[in-house]
């Protein structure tokens, strides 16, 4: 080993081309009948090449902690869009349920009444001559309903019922409403509407039964109401 | 020229010039390189992926050994102007690396298969391997050493200085300075290996 130390300036200047024409025929000679000295000289080499590549190495090392580094924070990414995908599908599938429900869902009684509800405007005032509505078409226009109630129940008449029938669902009282309705008689031009109203009012009430008879009713009859009947008729209550 | 490659500014490193990086390599500041490594790495990896089917483990690899060719080809001067991109470039580099590594996986399947048929060329190949020091004993040997020898190694044998520019390096009064300085180093190498391993004949 010792002897190996002493060649390490021999061997750099011959590596390095630094020898004299002599020097290196003499070197050569020697590493051809010289086999410790051949051995000696080809693990010099082979050290000189594991220097490079420790170096190598260590500038490697420092490139696959930077790889380290950016998987992690690619896994991360997609830990994250993985996440963000399956709360993404999860609010999908809530939206569609929540969609699906409403959809599909019979509705209640309550909302096919509001739903169906014919506007009333009252009926119109005459500026020329009082006629004996007046007052209470007034009333019942300002949403002024008992006034409208008080003045109607003094007049004994189909329209009367009729308008007192609506002011009464208005009001929330739908068994007064009812009754109402019920008065109108079938000979009224207001009948058809009164009966209509008469089978929402018993739907409001969950009267299921006689509400889907007048409904048929009016269905059978071709009335004015029949398309819209079947149409409630249709839903599932 | 100071240049400042920070570690969050990977993307304005397409837009400096090729020159400036190589100066800030030879000047000593990796820090372009990990910059450049970043920017292409992912790049090359699908790119090698689709072009040679390679696996991660043989694009990182590959896209390592380009990455260290092309700082060594700076440093040592082989490489001072570009005729193509910066990206070109290295990815030239990776390809050969990649078709390398391919190669030489089926070669050393093949050496497996031979070696199993022949038992007597594995003794002697076992022979010849326990006469040298593994490369991680010399490694461990040269981190034993005083930096100061560390950086002559590093400079002559890793940047391929020569005994003038590692003089001028680290302040050595001239080049017959840095050459003692380096025989020096290399007989403490041998020292340190010798004490590391008793059993080995080297």
């Amino acid at each position: 080993m010792e002897e190996y130390d002493e060649h390490i300036e021999l061997f750099e200047n011959y590596v390095a081309g630094e020898m004299a024409d002599q020097e290196v025929v003499d070197f050569e000679a020697r590493l051809a009948y010289d086999l410790a000295f051949k051995q000696a000289f080809n693990r010099y080499q082979a050290i000189e090449i594991a220097i490079k590549t420790h170096y190598r190495n260590e500038l490697k090392s420092k490139f696959e902690l930077v790889d380290r580094a950016m998987d992690q924070s690619l896994e991360r990414k997609q830990r994250i869009k993985k996440q963000l995908a399956y709360y993404t599908t999860f609010a999908a599938v809530m939206v569609l349920a929540v969609y699906v429900l409403v959809r599909y869902q019979s509705p209640s009684s309550k909302e096919l009444v509001v739903q169906y509800w014919p506007e009333e405007p009252g009926l119109p005032v005459k500026m020329s001559a009082k006629g004996k509505y007046d007052d209470a078409m007034n009333a019942y226009k300002l949403g002024e309903y008992a006034k409208s109630e008080k003045i109607l129940s003094h007049i004994t008449s189909d329209t009367a019922n009729y308008f007192l029938g609506v002011i009464e669902y208005a009001q929330g009282d739908f068994q007064k409403s009812a009754t109402c309705f019920k008065r109108v008689d079938l000979t009224s031009s207001y009948y058809n509407e009164a009966q209509f109203r008469l089978a929402l009012v018993y739907l409001r009430t969950e009267k299921v039964k006689e509400s889907h008879h007048i409904l048929k009713k009016q269905v059978s009859d071709s009335t004015e109401f029949a398309a819209v009947s079947k149409e409630i008729l249709k839903k599932k209550i | 020229m100071v240049f400042n490659f920070g570690l969050t500014k990977h993307r304005i490193l397409k837009d400096i010039l090729p020159h400036h990086i190589f100066e800030a390599l030879r000047n000593g500041d990796d820090s372009p390189l990990y910059e450049m490594y970043r920017l292409y790495r992912d790049e090359f990896l699908a790119w090698s992926k689709k072009q040679f089917n390679t696996t991660d483990e043989q694009a990182k690899d590959a896209f390592q050994d380009a990455m260290l060719d092309f700082h060594q080809n700076v440093l040592t001067g082989r490489l001072t102007e570009l005729t193509s991109s910066l990206k070109t470039y290295i990815f030239q580099i990776g390809k050969h690396k990649i078709l390398n590594i391919q190669k030489k996986e089926s070669r050393l399947t093949y050496h497996d298969a031979l070696h199993m048929i022949n038992n007597g060329e594995v003794d002697h190949f076992m022979e010849e391997e326990n006469k040298a020091y593994t490369e991680e004993q010399i490694s461990q040997a040269i981190e034993k050493l005083p930096e100061d020898c560390q950086k002559v190694l590093k400079l002559f044998y890793f940047s391929e200085y020569d005994m003038d520019s590692i003089a001028r390096e680290l302040n050595y009064k001239n080049a017959d300075t840095a050459k003692s300085k380096k025989s020096l180093c290399m007989k403490n190498l041998m020292s340190e290996l010798k004490k590391m391993s008793s059993i080995l004949v080297f």
